[in-house]
């Protein structure tokens, strides 16, 4: 699990935990997908909302990603721009796709993020979920989400296979070999799993969805502003 | 197993789900940007009220 703090959150995230102090942290257990967008855009909006609440607060926020798979049957290698795969499997007119693909992009440029749906790789997420379990054991995790993010999304590369999430994951200080070996034999699958049955029994049934200390459901891509109350509400209910 | 937590927040904030992503016909931020003044979306509520949830992409 990662956290940050008051005194060192920014754009770029640190790579391990820092300034601690006393106070218990205040947990954040986020589930969703890579592939989806409102996900990468309400990582952003979520950031945002802990740098505000940090600018006032020494109470650190603790993150731990959980998975959502939210198409398991999606092949691995698509062959085909996401417009394909939308229009093949949705049924949907290649203009109105096109039309609200450019309406997401747009929003994420609000955010500061780059979408590329022209580059983006289709694939099966279930391995760069493994990959996510496989960092948190070696406290990278939030530090792999974004860049796998960010390779979705922005870069166009393919985060549904071995070879290119070991790569991806090297970039943030993994192990490639023992990453590699870690998605050959499955070995975060069962937590994937458990991660999805957990979400099933919550009742969430969509994506980015964030628990705050175990009290508070957050559904969706919120503004900062939801995210900064309600972390305040939490620590301030601490001390009442 | 019951969600042993209280929902809060905005219930039409865009996520997405197994039937897809819920995508605004309009957004706040990019009315302001795209009419500059010009009937622009005034509310949250107003252009959450245009979100569709059903077959929409992922």
């Amino acid at each position: 699990m990662d956290q940050w703090s008051a005194n060192s959150f920014g754009n770029e995230f640190p790579d391990s935990v820092v300034a601690l102090g006393m106070t218990e942290p205040i947990k954040v257990d986020i589930w969703s997908d890579i592939a989806c967008p409102w996900c990468f855009i309400g990582k952003r909006k979520f950031e945002a909302g802990v740098a505000a609440f940090a600018a006032g607060s020494d109470t650190p926020v603790e993150v731990e990603y959980h998975s959502f798979e939210l198409a398991p049957d999606t092949p691995v290698d698509f062959d085909g721009s996401e417009l394909d795969f939308l229009v093949n499997h949705k049924g949907m007119p290649a203009e109105q796709i096109t039309e609200m693909l450019g309406r997401v992009t747009g929003i994420a440029a609000q955010t500061g993020l780059e979408f590329n749906f022209d580059k983006l790789r289709h694939t099966n997420t279930v391995l760069a979920h493994q990959a996510l379990h496989f960092a948190k054991a070696h406290g990278k995790q939030r530090e792999l989400a974004e860049v796998l993010f960010r390779a979705y999304f922005t870069d166009g590369k393919h985060v549904g296979n071995i070879a290119d999430l070991a790569e991806l994951g090297a970039t943030v200080g993994l192990d490639a070999a023992e990453l590699t070996a870690a998605l050959e034999t499955d070995r975060y699958l069962a937590d994937v799993r458990a991660d999805q049955a957990q979400a099933q029994g919550y009742g969430i049934q969509g994506v980015p969805f964030f628990v705050i200390d175990g009290k508070y459901g957050v559904s969706g891509a919120q503004e900062a502003q939801a995210f900064e109350q309600v972390l305040t509400q939490v620590s301030a209910e601490r001390g009442a | 197993m019951s969600a042993p937590f209280t929902l809060i927040g905005d219930p039409a904030a865009e996520a997405c789900g197994p039937d897809g992503c819920a995508i605004p016909a309009t957004h706040p931020a990019l009315s302001e940007a795209q009419t500059a003044g010009i009937d622009a979306v005034t509310s949250e509520a107003t252009a959450h009220d245009s979100v569709s949830n059903s077959n929409e992409p992922r």
